[in-house]
């Protein structure tokens, strides 16, 4: 277990009558790069204010490191939490002055951050004249401050443009591939399946899910089927020996298999049987039509 | 010693380039160096008026002859300690309306680091207050001719250290509604409630002994009103030393504000 990083154990916060967090666990290891997956208002931001020590939980415990919080396992932590939160008086080497400050960080560490993240032309312009895209990236540059072994990120790519999304999303992997600890809060699926390792899903403040990326992509992929008799397609299917289950979309059949899918397989099988395919294509799901399935949110839910 | 000076080091980041603070205190120190400056003028101008229809001769008032100065003008000054009250209400709800306390915690800034830091503050700005009214009353006392300048190191020179007392007990007071309601507009109408009206309706309707109490009365108490050549004329007489009973009750308010304020941070989510 020396490879744990975090271990959140029972964790609960209610603000007033709203269950924001009921019960949560984690463990997240060293060298993850940990995705805490969930529509707005589900926890997520939560979850990181209780484990950064600004919020107070109302049940359960947290050990970073095998040790309960204190400031000095925060100082091998970085963080971004919601806004960008800065004085906005001072320029953005100002900021991370005071940052260095607090974490032991020699100041010379502040123009590697400012130039990885794009920012060192502004370096001397008060934070207030930023734009919210050059906010974002100064919060990620002071989370990366001193080369933390920790590295959270709440929602990181909010309110860049797709350049900046790609460029951080660039730097996350880079960061990654050294060996830090990585954990992703955020509502855009897409980001979490090209940048984790490792995925939590929370609605409503409960996990619904969580496991490797990868466990949870080789379960969704589906063959989508097209041919003139619909019904007859659908009752032939049944025969199929790796028949899961089906669904109608528009004028094609959804085939889940038991096991691998295979198309030509498939194929043969329908050939044998008389029915010949005007449309036969593999579909690998994305985790976002995964995460609306397990949410309760399935797309096609309607027109089954 | 060291330590202090570490978590010090960013509220001087802090401060240091924000203009605001900087024109406040400007003025703050203006408008005190010239009060206490035009003083004499001020009262020489009241006695002459007053004499013109006073059947007895009022002398004039000495305001910056050793050691009278200190207190005097510790007196006077205390009319505007308001002043750097609200520059603390200004530097603590900024920590909680730009989110940067949230954002030092996570950083890993301790909530009692961050309350030692904005105490260092506070000391530090009653000092230097303290320190400008002691040259202020050093330059006016010097300029004033035919002095005895061996009274210049009196026992009255602890007024200096009354007025800055005062100054702590207030701005202590200000930065525990600062964090208490964390933004500036109502913690400023809050103070200004409780200063202006609401205690002295308490000190009012309360006895002497324990109206005295209060932390705001206790902390006007330390440097009491001189006694002028009228009053002597009149036969009264105030006191003419800050009372251990009053210093006693304001550092006790500055440990309930501490405390206080250490709860607060404490007991909420950030």
């Amino acid at each position: 277990m020396e490879d744990n990083i975090l271990k959140v154990e029972g964790l609960s916060k209610n603000y007033g009558k709203l269950r924001a967090l009921s019960g949560l666990d984690l463990s997240i290891n060293k060298g993850q790069v940990f995705g805490l997956l969930g529509p707005n208002g589900s926890g997520k931001t939560t979850t990181l204010g209780i484990i950064l020590g600004a919020t107070l939980p109302d049940k359960g415990s947290f050990r970073w490191f095998g040790q309960p919080l204190a400031g000095k396992s925060l100082k091998r932590i970085g963080a971004i939490l919601e806004h960008p939160n800065f004085y906005p008086y001072l320029d953005a080497v100002d900021n991370l002055r005071i940052i260095a400050q607090v974490r032991c960080t020699p100041e010379q560490d502040i123009e590697r951050v400012l130039q990885l993240t794009g920012l060192s032309d502004r370096r001397k312009h008060r934070f207030q004249t930023y734009s919210f895209g050059m906010k974002q990236r100064l919060a990620i540059a002071s989370a990366m401050l001193g080369n933390p072994e920790v590295l959270i990120l709440d929602e990181p790519t909010n309110g860049l443009d797709p350049g900046g999304i790609a460029e951080i999303r660039e730097l996350i992997t880079s960061i990654a591939s050294l060996g830090t600890t990585i954990i992703l809060a955020s509502h855009l699926l897409d980001e979490v399946q090209k940048v984790c390792s490792h995925v939590a899903v929370l609605q409503k403040g409960v996990k619904l899910f969580s496991g490797s990326v990868d466990d949870v992509l080789s379960n969704t992929e589906t063959i989508v089927i097209g041919s003139a008799d619909l019904s007859k397609l659908e009752t032939v299917l049944k025969d199929y020996p790796h028949y899961l289950s089906h669904t109608i979309r528009g004028n094609y059949a959804e085939l889940k298999t038991r096991g691998m899918c295979n198309p030509s397989d498939v194929n043969q099988f329908l050939f044998s049987k008389g029915i010949s395919c005007s449309h036969l294509v593999m579909n690998k799901k994305s985790l976002e039509s995964y995460f609306l399935e397990i949410t309760g949110n399935h797309p096609g839910s309607e027109k089954i | 010693m060291k330590k202090i000076l570490l978590i010090f080091y960013p509220e001087w980041i802090k401060i240091v380039n924000y203009r605001t603070f900087w024109i406040l205190c400007g003025l703050y120190a203006a408008t005190l160096v010239l009060l206490l400056f035009s003083l004499q003028g001020i009262l020489d101008n009241i006695t002459v008026n007053v004499n013109n229809k006073s059947p007895l001769p009022i002398p004039s008032f000495p305001v910056y002859a050793f050691p009278g100065v200190w207190q005097n003008l510790t007196y006077i000054a205390g009319f505007l300690k308001m002043f750097p009250a609200f520059l603390v209400i200004i530097l603590i709800t900024n920590e909680f309306t730009f989110r940067t306390l949230k954002q030092q915690v996570i950083t890993g800034t301790s909530r009692l680091e961050f309350m030692t830091a904005k105490i260092t503050l506070i000391l530090a700005l009653s000092v230097a207050v303290a320190f400008l009214v002691a040259i202020t009353g050093l330059l006016a006392g010097l300029m004033q001719n035919s002095q005895d300048f061996k009274l210049i190191l009196s026992p009255k020179l602890l007024f200096i250290a009354a007025h800055a007392l005062e100054l702590m007990t207030y701005m202590m007071f200000a930065a525990f509604l600062a964090v208490l309601l964390k933004r500036a507009g109502i913690t400023v109408i809050v103070f200004l409630l409780y200063s202006i009206i609401l205690e002295r309706i308490l000190s009012f309707k309360l006895p002497d002994n324990i109206g005295r109490f209060l932390p705001l009365e206790a902390a006007g108490n330390l440097v009491p009103l001189p006694n002028s050549s009228l009053m002597k004329l009149f036969g009264v007489s105030f006191s003419e030393f800050t009372s251990w009973q009053d210093t006693a009750i304001c550092f006790g308010w500055i440990v309930v504000f501490i405390l206080a304020i250490y709860r607060i941070l404490l007991k909420r989510d950030l």
